[in-house]
């Protein structure tokens, strides 16, 4: 069913990691992530996996659906892995038909999939644990600045809120015309590829008049209620830092720093 | 010949935190030429439950089968019992597409492999059902039509594929009440004259009760009641819970009823209502 597929993905709870400001979770993401690309020992990078894992269990997000957000990106890690395994230059440990496979190679395979996979598990850990709505508010609250050279933060926040809320609606939309079409004896999934395409016509046509009518409305809607963009505009919820918020900065300046001293002195 | 739920469960995005059960353990039997109603309050599954007769949804428990089919096994004869059952959805002016009107309507019998001469009677029987007059709106765009004829356009496409059973979910939401009579009064006359089996959900008591035949009332997912009208109307306890109101006028005969009125207050139309109270004032008088 479309409608058993979560995108954006927030995995409501109350755990440590859900009562952070979302701010702050979108900082410590943009340092993690520069972490893991500098980084490069085994060391160093096992801790990280630790940190993550660590996370992980604070945030209470059940372990199954952090390993099935890594699902979708399945193909480009196996490729990465590929890549890296057979043109890596090095000492040739096996040979396959005209390709050799290198320890180095391996090594840097094992490296760039470890990456990879960080990568993912640490961005949908911010979605889980920060619902659509507050992290497009933090996302406004960090682009503000920019707001000098031009940037329409405001804007561009409220779009992203409005196509996240409708996600949902619209995958209820399609579901609920594809079962309608079916009843009228239309066929969405036998027959050749071009009676496929013709046949997403009863589908594409209604979904595509619900979602501007959808859009018409919504702007009727805000208009009605005086919307004019974000000037002057205030908050029913503003974003605190809250004692959490500096025990966990204390985490993780201790846990940067010391990543730091580690590459400094070469582990 | 008829339509069969078996312990019937469905549970919407199962393993999920968002899981929610929407009918539980569900056993009922429609039989052929019934003129059924299904209310219940928002949420109460009915929706979830009609959408299960003509195989859209698969119950995670249990089973459906239609004319001693089940409908979830492979082959042609499942295919067959699901299109035996018609189903015009909530708001089903949203499903139309094609360019004119005869083509939307077409589009069912067409998909179902009917020759196209019989193809044409049929859309035209269909439009005449729904009171659109063919020569006017047959090369018309649906889309240039007003909220209720689309409405009509969109019923009458179901009404072609000629189902036995035609299952209807709330085919007069956001009618005006001309519109919502009109359907309703079309719906008698092809469940007398074609024998179809009716099944209709709703939320209004008022609009059902002097149309079905037997009424099933929903509740958080279960059959609350199932009877005749008259008997259903008995159990007013029961109703209250389910969320669900008496017909207006049956309400006030059991308050006339209340006041002192000798009167049979299980009555479910207004012209049977006018003739009750006419008659108990006349025995008042003559006593």
């Amino acid at each position: 069913m479309l409608t058993d597929i979560t995108i954006g993905q927030y995995f409501p709870g109350n755990s440590l990691v859900h009562r952070l400001d979302p701010r702050m979770k979108i900082m410590y993401l943009l340092l993690l992530i520069t972490a893991i690309f500098i980084v490069n020992t085994p060391m160093t990078y096992s801790l990280i996996c630790f940190f993550t894992l660590f996370t992980i269990l604070l945030s209470k997000v059940p372990m199954l659906m952090v390993i099935k957000s890594i699902k979708p990106l399945w193909w480009i890690i196996v490729f990465t892995v590929l890549i890296h395994i057979f043109t890596t230059p090095g000492e040739t440990i096996a040979k396959v038909w005209i390709l050799s496979i290198t320890q180095e190679g391996v090594q840097q395979a094992a490296l760039m999939s470890i990456r990879l996979i960080l990568l993912i598990v640490l961005s949908s850990l911010l979605t889980f644990t920060t619902s659509p709505i507050t992290l497009t508010d933090a996302l406004e609250k960090l682009l503000t600045p920019f707001k000098k050279f031009g940037l329409p933060a405001h804007e561009l926040a409220m779009m992203m809120t409005i196509a996240l809320r409708f996600i949902p609606t619209l995958l209820e939309e399609t579901e609920r015309i594809m079962k309608a079409q079916e009843a009228r004896g239309a066929d969405f999934s036998s027959g050749s590829i071009v009676k496929r395409v013709k046949g997403m016509i009863p589908l594409l046509v209604p979904l595509f008049i619900s979602a501007f009518r959808r859009a018409d409305d919504l702007a009727v809607a805000m208009e009605a209620r005086c919307y004019r963009g974000g000037e002057n505009r205030t908050r029913m919820k503003v974003l605190r830092i809250t004692s959490v918020d500096y025990k966990a900065m204390f985490v993780m300046a201790v846990f940067l720093v010391g990543l730091f001293m580690l590459k400094v002195y070469g582990l | 010949m008829s339509i069969i739920l078996k312990n019937a469960t469905y549970t919407y995005m199962a393993n999920t935190p968002f899981e929610r059960t929407a009918i539980k353990d569900i056993n009922l039997e429609i039989g052929e030429g019934e003129f059924v109603a299904i209310i219940g309050h928002t949420g109460s599954g009915k929706s979830t439950l009609v959408q299960h007769l003509n195989g859209l949804l698969k119950p995670n428990q249990g089973m459906v089968m239609v004319n001693g089919v089940d409908l979830h096994q492979k082959g042609e004869a499942a295919k067959m019992a699901k299109r035996s059952v018609g189903m015009v959805f909530q708001y089903p002016e949203h499903q139309l597409f094609e360019e004119t009107v005869y083509a939307d309507i077409a589009f069912g019998p067409r998909n179902l492999g009917v020759p196209e001469e019989e193809v044409d009677k049929r859309v035209r029987r269909a439009m005449e059902f729904v009171h659109l007059d063919f020569a006017v709106y047959q090369d018309r765009s649906p889309f240039q039509l007003s909220g209720g004829q689309m409405r009509r356009v969109a019923i009458a496409g179901v009404v072609a594929l000629q189902p036995q059973y035609l299952i209807l979910d709330e085919p007069a939401a956001g009618l005006d009440p001309c519109g919502r009579d009109d359907i309703f009064t079309k719906l008698i006359e092809l469940h007398k004259k074609t024998e179809t089996t009716i099944i209709l959900v709703s939320h209004n008591m008022d609009d059902v009760a002097k149309m079905a035949n037997r009424l099933i009332v929903m509740h958080e997912g279960q059959i609350s009641l199932d009877g005749s009208p008259k008997e259903i109307f008995k159990h007013t306890e029961k109703l209250k819970a389910a969320g669900v109101d008496v017909p207006q006028v049956t309400a006030l005969l059991s308050r006339l009823k209340v006041a002192g009125l000798d009167i049979d207050e299980h009555i479910l139309t207004v012209d049977d209502a006018v003739k009750s109270i006419i008659a108990s004032l006349r025995r008042k008088k003559s006593c």
